[in-house]
């Protein structure tokens, strides 16, 4: 069994004035060798041009790691690929892979982006790095000087978080009275160790979306840069239950309650019928939210023991189609779908528990066509949340 | 009791057909009655089940039920009940 789970999440805004960011994250999850990598990259310059040549490198980083190659091997194939520039003599694109085999061995490697910084209960640890030393272009000695590559490995230990940022974040502030060098190294040391013991539980989504804001709020809120910063957080899963829709047969509907009552963790229920049936089996009372009044979307509801209850298939469709569009949470209006977004996100292990019984209401002809058949909308969520989100999920129907 | 009680149903089958508009009634209503009129949601008043011919949206005026509810005809209820109570 696995020690830790491992959360990845990042956050990023493009300098300002450029439509598309220049640096790249970008995470897999190997199911078959348990393997994650996360790569960020940052194309020299900005915009669509070194957004491709960061999106090459993280493409590279990621398959060539897929397929079973060495991160050192990697890193070198990567490096010989990439284009250098005809004046400046240097590559496009930097890059820091970060490697977890099997939840238990790290492996990073760095190339020319600010290094990574590693939080273990609350305080810096500096892992030793190596030196390796990789000819530039595709021909070895075409280039006067070598590329300097780091590499380090350690054993994750729980609650241990890895920081890692493009320049944008590390430079952000430069030229202004306050911060005429940077924010630099130190600066986003500090801040982000400062938040991790104000916050000990901060998700690696909350840092890294924290890291940026603060480097644009040095850039008094116009980026200078593109500002990325990705965090691997190893922590214990964090799990949730989604229950929607009614039990095929009314007998189970006690079944339904006690697992829900009982689940370890946090608890979701999706339908208003499915939402009575607990209630009544558990003897609760449940209050309809009349506060939150995003019109498109039926309001939220609460009840003892659950975290939240919400209306079923329009709400679980919006949050397909937020998951579809990567939209953004904070910039989301408050309404059942981005509460149900914020649980999914904030969480590890997603269980789904779905009733089959079809509501013979929602066939009438006039209801609108968009209203599809609840377990099509899990489906398709299910594969929104392991392939983007790298989630663990697992669906029972009942 | 002089009050009246209002309850909207937000379940799929009601939202969809419009009860998302009597959601947006509460703020008018609670302007207009202030605290005579009480304004509550349901996951489902489960009427939508129990017959084909009844329509949602649905919404209850303390006991009286409305079907195929409107802005309109649900302040035209609020209207009639509050008068009922008040007459005594």
């Amino acid at each position: 069994m696995k020690p830790h789970f491992i959360e990845i999440g990042s956050y990023q805004l493009p300098k300002a004035g450029q439509n598309a960011a220049g640096d790249v994250f970008m995470s897999r999850k190997i199911q078959e060798t348990d393997r994650i990598i996360s790569v960020l990259s940052d194309g020299l310059g900005s915009g669509i041009k070194a957004g491709v040549l960061a999106t090459l490198t993280g493409t590279l980083a990621t398959g060539c790691i897929a397929a079973n190659m060495s991160i050192n091997k990697t890193a070198k194939l990567i490096m010989r690929s990439l284009p250098v520039c005809s004046e400046r003599k240097i590559s496009y694109a930097t890059f820091t892979i970060v490697d977890v085999d099997k939840g238990q061995d790290v492996r990073i490697i760095e190339y020319d982006n600010p290094p990574y910084l590693l939080i273990r209960q609350g305080c810096e640890v500096e892992p030793v790095k190596t030196e390796i030393q990789v000819a530039k272009g595709k021909k070895i000695g075409s280039h006067p000087k070598p590329a300097i590559l780091r590499g380090s490995s350690f054993k994750p230990q729980l609650g241990d978080r890895i920081l890692f940022f493009s320049d944008g974040v590390s430079q952000a502030g430069m030229g202004t009275k306050v911060l005429p060098i940077g924010w630099g190294y130190n600066g986003v040391k500090d801040y982000a160790l400062n938040l991790v013991r104000q916050n000990p539980d901060i998700s690696a989504r909350e840092l890294a979306h924290a890291v940026v804001i603060r480097a644009a709020y040095h850039d008094l809120g116009i980026p200078k840069d593109d500002i990325t910063c990705g965090v691997v957080y190893f922590r214990e899963a964090r799990r949730l239950l989604i229950v929607s829709g009614p039990p095929i047969h009314p007998e189970d509907d006690q079944e339904l309650a006690s697992k829900f009552k009982s689940f370890p963790g946090k608890k979701i229920i999706c339908g208003g019928t499915t939402a009575n049936i607990i209630a009544r089996e558990l003897k609760k009372t449940i209050r309809v939210s009349l506060k939150v009044r995003d019109l498109t979307i039926p309001p939220p509801a609460f009840m003892e023991s659950a975290d939240l209850i919400t209306e079923g298939i329009v709400t679980l469709g919006k949050v397909v189609e937020y998951l579809e569009q990567d939209a953004k949470i904070e910039q989301l209006p408050e309404n059942s779908a981005t509460m149900i977004l914020k649980h999914l996100l904030d969480s590890d292990i997603i269980e789904f528990l779905v009733g089959t019984k079809i509501n013979e209401a929602h066939q009438d002809p006039t209801m609108p066509v968009e209203l599809e058949i609840r377990r099509n909308v899990i489906k398709r969520l299910k594969v929104l949340l392991e392939e983007n989100l790298l989630k663990q999920v697992s669906v029972q129907f009942i | 009791m002089n009050q009246v009680k209002v309850t909207i149903c937000v379940g799929t089958a009601c939202y969809v057909l419009g009860g998302a508009e009597l959601l947006g009634m509460v703020d008018e209503m609670t302007a207009k009655f202030g605290g005579k009129v009480i304004c509550e949601g349901s996951p489902c008043l489960g009427f939508c089940k129990l017959s084909r011919n009844s329509k949602a949206p649905f919404a209850l005026v303390n006991d009286k039920l409305l079907e195929a509810a409107t802005p309109e005809s649900l302040l035209k209820a609020v209207e009639e009940a509050l008068s009922e109570v008040q007459n005594g």
